[in-house]
């Protein structure tokens, strides 16, 4: 045999493989006049075809214009890319941005203010302004007063339930966290349970963090003072001595991956805290085993502390004037009502604007809960916008598996996670 | 020795050998069972997959590989991967040749400092070299090309590390019957010091292939077409921002995973023959 | 491209000089044979790693350079008081401790059960070697599915024969033995053909005369096959070392460096500090004291190496 026999192969087949990729990629150059390009996570189940879809209607009635999508499989893997494309000097034109991150883009110069796009000519008429959920709009401004986000995905969270087996119990859908606590210790027995959480951890923040900061607001706690956060407020404290008692009590389960879902779905746990974006997966977990139900987020003293999760996108200040244009005019199609609409029904995201609303009619009828999580937007809050909350949150998330693991002390734990929260302020 | 006691030793190592067979067996089913859950997983209902207690046998629900093969360009991106890797290990192999060759062959000052700063450049923690590559390969312009999968990885310190220790212990005769033949040093490593180090060569390909196989940020970070990603870009449209379709990926895994594990099975004597020569190499 | 005509081709154009007549160990192009190597790593991977070294002096702004100040060796000072990097210190000790024993010894014991052929064992060399053919991503995200408490494979194991269920990913004892496992499982048939081959070149004479001095399995293995595989055993140690410090995707996928740090090694401390929360310049400080660490780690066991040999 000939001694190189499979690397001669190896390396036929790479070169075939080269040849035909040359030859696939040489046929997608047509004229316009601006390309502008988006840089998102959007890659998975219906996500990616409905944002296929909003840019290819966005194309035809732009001809000017065309939109490339570069798609990442997850939020930290676009974080780093947007990261690096900023540092080559390359970026793309807009991208998805939670808070935290536009307010370290703005910090760096490296996006740009919406005010001018939104208040000018071809900007959104007062009237339309004020369409958009308060949450969802406070949501857009970082502490300097100025525009410099524009809302795409977003979702908060909600109550899924077993309705069976709270009707079965003889139990009522618990409306403030007080009553969540007493329903949750009454489902707990017989090995079964009453919710199943993710604490996050410092690098990566979760579910059971945001429910902190949801349960913490209804308290009357606070995250955020004076540009300061405040992680050990009476209200946060209570928060997690809440859900210490929850633990200790059988009824809340720690997990990874999603555990909530996975939990409601097995007809284990009765409920399930979690964003209405996941509802096709907890649909999915619970195969019609039995009827899974929608329910706002308790309340506490202060109403409702829904905390809004979901990016915003951002305008890199790289671009030319041209992409700008057309950037903004991307924007704000996306938020159109008739398009709003489309991705909420297609995803689970929710309409960015009660405008949205009569053009959702048929859908809300068959999906009652979108109305409810909609509603949700006017009370909740998104991540403050301060790049130090990044490690704000990632303590928060080490305190609660502190608590929630090890047996910590609430009170000492959030001490220490506000300790380390001001140092990441002072730090930079 | 008398029959008797070659009788005993016979059934001793037989014994031993049938014992030994079953301690085999259990490892190897402790290996595959992950395998044979995936499987099973990926014949079931998400609702058997969330059942308690879990099911053992595989269901017939092959509706989890029609959705998951349409849920992206599979062959595509397993053309890709496979052309990349190919191309990465076909370049470290040429690269791997001539420094191995140099370090391992020829004598000249400084070799040995050399050789010691080759193996430092494996002690670089790779995760700080992303951005600072994503900004040298935007400057040559190779971003979400080939190139930027294949060229970075194109050097690898394994592969001239083990062709070195091959080389050196090659006999002095060799040399010496090269020179009195006329050859030159390129012809001496292509037609007598490459194809000995054929099995060296054989597990250098497949820690590259492996590896290249492996690799998850960088593709990401550094590609953003479709055309020129790897596989992983499929693998992860099933673990997304608000759930895990655990059915889909798993009928994902077996399919991706299946074509090299036929192509190991073909070739897995010679890969432990080249594994063997190349530890053979490491005695000189 | 084909290998051999590159090769070729680089020969032409050598020999065109003359080389041939300079005898096969001259060293007088031996740089040449290396640049094409060292290229790659000067652009790739020595270039960024000197910028990496000059970043760790600042506090550097990643997004806006302009932005960045020099601190000089703050960022070293913050390093060596911060708790999270010695916890990160301990985490990899233990990380890589178990992953480079349990390649070894694991690695060398199937090894050994697998070395004489027959369908048994060519069926379990290829369940042994599959794991490590899986795309990591893909198979770690699997086996965060395994170690589920609730639905987990493992625990349901655990609960036929009425052990307690553990909580594998989320309690500090057992999340890393579980990145371990995960590791292994699908790290060591890399292991596995190594020493397989190293097994294969193992003296059978040596073996048989042992066997006929009555030599018991257990001292064939300990005065007859050690001895005879200590380069191998080194060469395995080396390697999985390297690879072990340097594991990142696993870690990612399965806990995310949690619960509390536990699996936060300074490889992942480093993605964390550098990624999550843009402490570029001190991302950079931690990847300097990394590298000594390794190189000064590697010289050591050369140095062993050396001295067995």
């Amino acid at each position: 045999m000939h001694p190189h026999r499979p690397l001669v192969v190896l390396a036929a087949l790479a070169t075939a493989g080269a040849l035909a990729a040359v030859a696939a990629g040489s046929t997608a150059t047509a004229h316009k006049t601006v390309t502008i390009t988006f840089m998102e996570a959007m890659s998975s189940g219906k996500q990616k075809p409905a944002l296929d879809l909003l840019t290819q209607r966005f194309e035809r009635t732009h001809p000017g214009i065309t939109v490339n999508l570069i798609a990442e499989p997850n939020y930290g893997v676009l974080q780093q890319k947007e990261q690096a494309a900023v540092a080559a000097g390359d970026p793309p034109t807009i991208g998805q941005a939670y808070e935290n991150w536009a307010a370290a883009f703005a910090d760096a110069k490296a996006i740009m203010p919406l005010d001018s796009y939104v208040n000018g000519t071809n900007g959104l008429t007062k009237a339309q302004q004020k369409q958009f959920w308060k949450g969802v709009w406070k949501d857009l401004y970082l502490p300097d007063g100025k525009i410099w986000m524009w809302p795409f995905n977003k979702s908060d969270y909600v109550m899924y339930y077993n309705a069976d087996k709270l009707q079965k119990a003889g139990l009522a859908v618990p409306k403030t966290w007080v009553d969540f606590a007493k329903v949750a210790k009454a489902v707990t027995k017989n090995g079964d349970w009453a919710w199943s959480t993710d604490t996050g951890t410092l690098a990566a923040p979760a579910d059971g963090g945001i429910m902190w900061m949801a349960i913490t607001r209804a308290f009357g706690g606070t995250w955020v003072v004076d540009g300061k956060p405040t992680l050990n407020s009476k209200g946060g404290v209570k928060a997690m001595e809440f859900l210490k008692d929850l633990k200790n009590h059988g009824a809340l389960q720690i997990g990874t991956n999603y555990p909530g879902e996975t939990a409601l779905g097995a007809g284990r746990s009765a409920f399930d805290l979690s964003t209405i974006a996941g509802y096709p997966y907890e649909l999915g977990a619970v195969g019609g085993k039995f009827t899974m139900k929608v329910a706002e987020l308790p309340t506490g003293r202060n109403g409702e502390g829904n905390s809004m999760q979901g990016t915003n996108v951002v305008l890199f200040s790289h671009a030319s004037l041209a992409q700008r244009a057309a950037a903004w005019e991307f924007m704000k199609f996306l938020t159109e009502p008739r398009q709003t609409a489309y991705w909420s029904e297609e995803t689970g995201y929710l309409p960015v604007t009660q405008a949205a609303l009569p053009a959702m009619k048929g859908f809300i009828k068959t999906h009652p809960y979108a109305q409810v999580a909609a509603q949700s937007l006017q009370v909740a809050r998104g991540n403050p916008p301060y790049a130090w909350w990044t490690t704000a949150i990632g303590e928060v998330s080490t305190a609660l598996q502190a608590v929630l693991d090890n047996g910590a002390d609430p009170k000492a734990a959030l001490d220490e996670a506000q300790a380390k929260a001001m140092a990441a302020v002072n730090g930079g | 020795m008398s029959l008797a006691a070659v009788r005993t030793a016979l059934w001793r190592k037989r014994s031993r050998r049938f014992r030994s067979g079953l301690v085999a067996l259990a490892v190897g089913i402790l290996f595959a069972f992950p395998f044979y859950w995936v499987l099973v997983t990926s014949l079931s209902t998400t609702t058997q997959v969330f059942q308690f207690p879990p099911n053992f046998l595989p269901g017939g629900e092959v509706g989890n590989y029609s959705r998951a093969w349409s849920e992206a360009t599979w062959v595509r991106f397993f053309l890709n991967t496979v052309l990349i890797a190919g191309a990465t290990v076909a370049l470290v192999i040429v690269t791997s040749l001539l420094a191995g060759f140099a370090l391992g062959v020829t004598r000249f000052r400084g070799r040995e400092l050399c050789f010691f700063g080759v193996l430092s450049i494996l002690m670089i923690p790779k995760v700080v070299l992303l951005i600072p590559d994503y900004v040298v390969l935007h400057e040559l312009h190779w971003l979400d090309t080939y190139w930027c999968q294949i060229v970075p990885w194109g050097a690898s310190v394994f592969g001239i590390f083990l062709l070195r220790q091959f080389f050196r212990s090659l006999p002095q005769e060799l040399v010496e019957a090269a020179e009195l033949d006329g050859a030159s040093q390129l012809q001496f490593l292509r037609t007598v010091a490459a194809p000995l180090a054929r099995p060296a060569l054989i597990t250098i390909g497949l820690y590259i292939f492996i590896g290249s196989w492996n690799s998850f940020l960088w593709p990401f970070i550094m590609t953003s077409s479709p055309s020129v990603q790897p596989i992983e870009v499929g693998l992860s449209s099933f673990f997304g921002t608000n759930g895990t379709d655990w059915t889909g990926l798993s009928a994902a895994v077996v399919f991706t995973t299946l074509p090299i594990m036929i192509v190991f099975m073909l070739s897995q004597k010679r890969l432990v023959a080249g594994a063997g020569a190349t530890t053979g190499g490491l005695k000189g | 491209m084909s290998v051999d005509g590159a090769l070729a081709s680089t020969a032409a154009t050598v020999s065109r000089r003359g080389a041939g007549r300079q005898g096969i160990r001259s060293g007088r192009y031996s740089l040449l044979y290396l640049s094409p190597a060292l290229l790659i790593f000067l652009v790739f991977t020595i270039g960024p790693a000197v910028f990496v070294l000059y970043i760790s002096f600042f506090d550097w702004n990643l997004l806006n350079t302009s932005l960045s100040r020099f601190v000089g060796v703050d960022n070293y000072r913050h390093l060596f008081s911060s708790s999270d990097f010695w916890h990160s210190i301990v985490a990899s000790v233990y990380f890589v401790g178990a992953v480079v024993g349990g390649s070894t010894v694991l690695g060398l014991g199937i090894a050994l059960l697998l070395s004489s052929g027959g369908f048994v064992r060519r069926i379990v060399r290829l369940a042994v070697l599959t794991p490590y053919f899986t795309p990591l991503v893909a198979t770690s995200i699997v086996w965060v599915w395994i170690f589920n408490p609730q639905f987990g494979l493992l625990d349901a194991l655990l609960r036929i024969v009425h052990l307690n269920a553990i909580d594998w990913l989320d309690t500090t004892t057992w999340a890393m033995p579980a990145l371990i496992v995960y590791t292994l499982w699908h790290d060591l048939g890399f292991t596995v053909i190594i020493f397989l081959a190293g097994l294969a070149v193992v003296s059978n004479e040596l073996r048989e005369a042992a066997r006929v001095d009555g030599a018991r399995y257990r001292h064939e293995i300990r005065d007859v096959i050690l001895p005879q595989l200590t380069q191998t055993i080194l060469f395995v140690v080396v390697i999985t070392t390297i690879d072990s410090l340097q594991a990142f995707t696993q870690i990612y996928t399965m806990t995310k460096g949690g619960p509390l740090g536990a699996t936060t090694t300074t490889g992942f401390l480093l993605y964390q500090e550098s990624f999550v929360f843009y402490h570029t310049g001190f991302g950079a400080a931690i990847a300097v004291v990394l590298f000594i660490v390794i190189a000064l780690f590697t010289l050591l066991q050369l140095r062993l190496q050396r001295r067995q040999a």
